[in-house]
């Protein structure tokens, strides 16, 4: 507010406003010349490191960007290829059961064939043995009783044979032997 | 000796023979080559007559045919 009256002031009086504030074009020139060499050393010295920096991060973020799309291909392969892999790992652990099963029913079928065979082979052994504990024993019965009715008979003949019979049997003996 | 013996046959009967039997006994035995006879009694073989002669034996007991029944059975 002083100041705004200052100036007032000053421009009633008449005279320059660069005058009254003691401003000489010498010194706008020099000013001017130093706000020249400075931005131009701004330039040199703080724009261009920093562009060259940004540009610098700029390229840096671009490759980073490019290997994590890299890398995400890649990834994205390796979640395929795993896939595929898993994919055929099933398959195969599939083929493997598929085939364990078969061989285990095969080798299941081949014990129930065997023990059928040889329960057959035991039966029929069994039976042969029987048919000839069977033949043996009637053989032995048959021979007990022929013992038994040649013992009887023996002791039949013995106390019935008259002397007549006995007379008859040897001359029928003779007459056979004669002939021979 | 020896040939006498040889010749002399060996008849078992189970009881005594009458003298046509021992007659038709003996024409036996001598048609077979035995100039002789010795009897022997033996109960045992039921009846009928075994007659032996060397090596041979003519057995019509009814023993040994019995025995022969026996063994066909």
């Amino acid at each position: 507010m002083e100041f705004g009256i200052a100036v007032t002031q000053l421009l009633a009086e008449g005279g320059s406003i660069f005058d009254s504030l003691g401003i000489t074009w010498e010194s706008i020139v020099l000013h001017l010349f130093n706000l020249i060499v400075l931005t131009v050393g701004l330039y040199f010295l703080l724009f261009r490191p920093v562009k060259k920096m940004i540009k610098q991060r700029q390229e840096k973020v671009k490759k980073i960007e490019k290997e994590n799309a890299d890398l995400n291909d890649e990834v994205k392969k390796m979640k395929s290829s795993s896939e595929k892999v898993l994919s055929d790992a099933k398959k195969e652990a599939a083929a493997i059961h598929e085939s364990a099963v078969k061989v285990a029913n095969q080798k299941a079928d081949d014990i129930v064939a065997e023990a059928r065979e040889r329960a057959k082979t035991l039966v029929e052994q069994t039976q042969r043995e029987m048919d000839e504990e069977r033949s043996k024993l009637r053989s032995d019965i048959e021979r007990q009783i022929a013992d038994v009715s040649v013992a009887v008979a023996e002791k039949v003949i013995e106390k019935q044979i008259t002397p007549e019979d006995n007379k008859a049997l040897i001359e029928k003996c003779l007459d056979e032997w004669s002939k021979e | 000796m020896k040939a006498k013996a040889k010749n002399r046959a060996k008849v078992v009967l189970a009881m005594k023979a009458d003298g046509e039997t021992v007659a038709k006994i003996e024409a036996f035995v001598r048609s077979r080559g035995c100039d002789g006879v010795r009897y022997k009694i033996d109960p045992s073989i039921g009846g009928g007559i075994v007659i032996y002669i060397g090596d041979k034996v003519y057995d019509g007991s009814v023993k040994g045919r019995l025995a022969s029944v026996k063994r066909s059975v």
